[in-house]
């Protein structure tokens, strides 16, 4: 068994959590809420770009921007529909609302597509190149290399532009946000719109490694949930580190204890992780700075 | 007059009623349109919609009607659509599931509604206790030890063994598969598995190739069977691969792309063979693709049915049951169908293979 074909391999699936798990983060830090949803966004943007490549034969960036336009566009529209009416009620209405939101994606793309798995074929990023000695896929390297440009954007653009600051503001305190004049709905739609997109990009790039099903974003969802909780959830730098730390976790799971172990072991190095440390590896704790 | 006349009407008119309604019966269909296998269910339903019309237009003393439930691929839901055909629809008979684990959840309801059982190949559906049970297709022991004799007889010796973990049927062909294929001396060098829903095989990918298998055993649904086949191919693995009856699947050959090389599987019909020729024309006419095996014996499960319900010339279960029991050389268009003892037609597989993403059929049999 080669360690270090395994690692790379590691890039692509940490990379897909990361960017799915950035969306959790962002919805979280801003309104503590577990968008339930979020998944599903992801396995709409992977038949947005299915289609775009399958009926326009788009080139890769306009598959990838398409999904991610497709998926703000359903994000933000979420936040308007679903979770807006809501927002003044109690916070398990939020969360049985997000489930149902999530339910009704699935089976309307089952409606719509069928549910039988599909093929997202991207020839661009099939093939391997070869780097330091080993085969590394394209497709992994294209998964890596979004994901630290989408951590790194996000944090200066949280850190430095207005609108950054402002989301960063409603999270810190909504109430004296609200009294400074931040329009604190249109942050948190901003919060929808951003995460959205993230999740649209991993979409088509799981999709690309993977298949397309209705049901597709279930799993690694729940994944980049799990890493988003793991980094310290509100974090941005975190969620990507939790991402590729669960998914270093799987790997060595499955390397060492065989491939059914993969996902137990994971999730109980998870929760180990979390009882150390208990605000997740970016360390805040209740109360803290989030964003 | 005015009330003798209503009268005369009303008993016309019920009298019309109650002719019409025992003219029809109704055939269930307890099939996966939508989940995981939909794929099976949808293509085995299309089979039975163009053997429907058929009846139609053949005109026989009963007029069939299909009543189709969806079981979403999920057993509990086989229960359900299978209490809903039997008591609410009043089926006399129910085609389906497609898959064994579905089909056992149904016959644990015992009841005395005689189901035919079109493509699952479980060894597990025998028993006493299965007694109204008719399956049109061969069992995994059978599938599984042809396939064995296949990889040997094309010349290889070592073969490993890759699983789905929940399925009975992979369990069933694996086990068929290595006992044959040691028993003719081959070696069995790796037995591996994964769970249904899996889909990154990249670990379990390289403990294969760490083993050097000539041949794989790949008995597997098309969801997880296609992405194994392209990360093997993508890994650089360059074995054959065998396979069983799910290997014919266009949702397979989608997800495994240019992996779609060297494959062999059982299956149950000859697209080549003189029996299929007339139906598939019908079948093109129909849908404009060539019938999958699931399509061809959904048609079968149909007519076989019709031809019981006219042997019988009794819409009761029980009689249908007893004629299906009966059944002879019935000409299907997958082969000729004589149930042995326990409920099982005597059927041989027969190897597809596909090479360079070409179907053909070796000619080797039993």
């Amino acid at each position: 068994m080669e360690w270090g074909e395994q690692l790379v391999n590691l890039l692509a699936c940490g990379g897909v959590y990361a960017l799915t798990a950035l969306g959790y983060t962002l919805v979280f830090g801003v309104v503590r809420l577990v968008n339930f949803a979020h998944c599903d966004v992801m396995m709409l943007g992977a038949y947005a770009g299915w289609m775009l490549r399958r009926e326009w034969d788009a080139p890769l960036w306009l598959v990838l921007l398409g999904a991610a336009g497709l998926c703000a566009l359903a994000g933000v529209g979420l936040e308007r529909v679903v979770y807006r009416p809501l927002f003044t009620g109690r916070e398990e209405y939020l969360l049985v609302a997000a489930v149902g939101a999530s339910l009704v994606l699935e089976y309307a793309a089952a409606g719509i597509w069928g549910s039988a798995p599909r093929r997202l074929a991207l020839p661009e990023l099939e093939g391997t190149v070869m780097l330091g000695g080993m085969a590394v896929q394209k497709g992994a390297l294209l998964v890596f290399g979004l994901c630290m440009l989408c951590m790194v954007g996000l944090s200066l653009f949280l850190r430095f532009s207005p609108v950054g600051m402002a989301m960063r503001a409603v999270s810190e305190d909504s109430m004296a946000a609200r009294l400074c004049g931040i329009p604190e709905g249109k942050m948190v739609a901003a919060a929808f719109l951003l995460g959205s997109a993230l999740a649209g990009v991993s979409g088509v790039l799981y999709a690309q490694l993977y298949s397309l099903t209705p049901f597709m974003g279930t799993l690694p969802g729940m994944k980049a949930f799990a890493a988003a909780v793991l980094g310290g959830i509100g974090s941005v730098p975190g969620a990507v580190a939790g991402g590729f730390l669960l998914s270093f976790f799987e790997t060595g799971a499955a390397i060492l204890l065989g491939p059914g172990a993969r996902d137990g072991v994971s999730f109980f190095a998870m929760i180990l992780t979390l009882l150390l440390f208990p605000g997740g590896l970016a360390g805040r704790g209740k109360g803290g700075e989030r964003l | 007059m005015a009330l003798l006349l209503c009268l005369l009407c009303s008993v016309c008119f019920l009298g019309g009623c109650k002719r019409s309604k025992e003219a029809e019966v109704v055939l269930g269909l307890n099939l996966e349109l939508s989940g995981r296998l939909s794929q099976y269910g949808n293509e085995c339903l299309r089979g039975a919609r163009l053997a429907e019309q058929e009846l139609e237009k053949r005109g026989l003393p009963y007029r069939v009607r299909l009543a189709v439930v969806d079981n979403r691929s999920e057993n509990s839901d086989s229960v359900l659509g299978f209490l809903r055909l039997t008591k609410e629809e009043g089926a006399v008979c129910v085609i389906g599931p497609t898959t064994s684990a579905g089909v056992k959840a149904e016959l644990q309801q015992g009841s005395q509604v005689p189901v035919i059982v079109p493509t699952a190949t479980s060894d597990s559906l025998d028993g006493a206790e299965y007694g109204n049970r008719f399956r049109i297709c061969f069992t995994d022991t059978a599938q599984g030890r042809a396939m064995g004799e296949c990889a040997w007889a094309m010349g290889y010796r070592r073969a490993a063994v890759l699983g789905d973990l929940s399925s009975d049927y992979s369990q069933g062909t694996s086990e068929a598969f290595c006992r044959r294929f040691t028993e003719l001396g081959g070696e069995v060098a790796a037995r591996l598995s994964y769970t249904a829903g899996d889909t990154d095989f990249s670990v379990l990918l390289t403990l294969l190739r760490d083993s050097r298998p000539q041949a794989v055993f790949l008995p597997g649904y098309d969801a997880e069977a296609g992405l194994i086949l392209r990360q093997a191919r993508q890994m650089g693995l360059d074995c054959a691969f065998f396979s069983g009856d799910t290997f014919d699947s266009p949702v397979l050959e989608e997800l495994a792309g240019e992996g779609l090389d060297k494959v062999y599987f059982s299956n149950h019909y000859d697209p080549q063979g003189e029996r299929l020729e007339e139906f598939a024309e019908r079948f093109e006419a129909e849908y404009g693709e060539f019938p999958s095996a699931y399509a061809s014996l959904g048609y079968d499960s149909v007519m076989l049915f019709a031809d019981a319900l006219v042997r019988a010339d009794s819409p009761e279960p029980q009689d249908i049951a007893a004629a299906l029991g009966e059944t002879e050389g019935y000409p299907g268009v997958t082969g000729d169908i004589t149930f042995d003892g326990r409920g099982n037609a005597v059927k041989i597989p027969i190897v597809n293979a596909i090479v360079r993403g070409e179907r053909r059929v070796l000619r080797m049999r039993g």
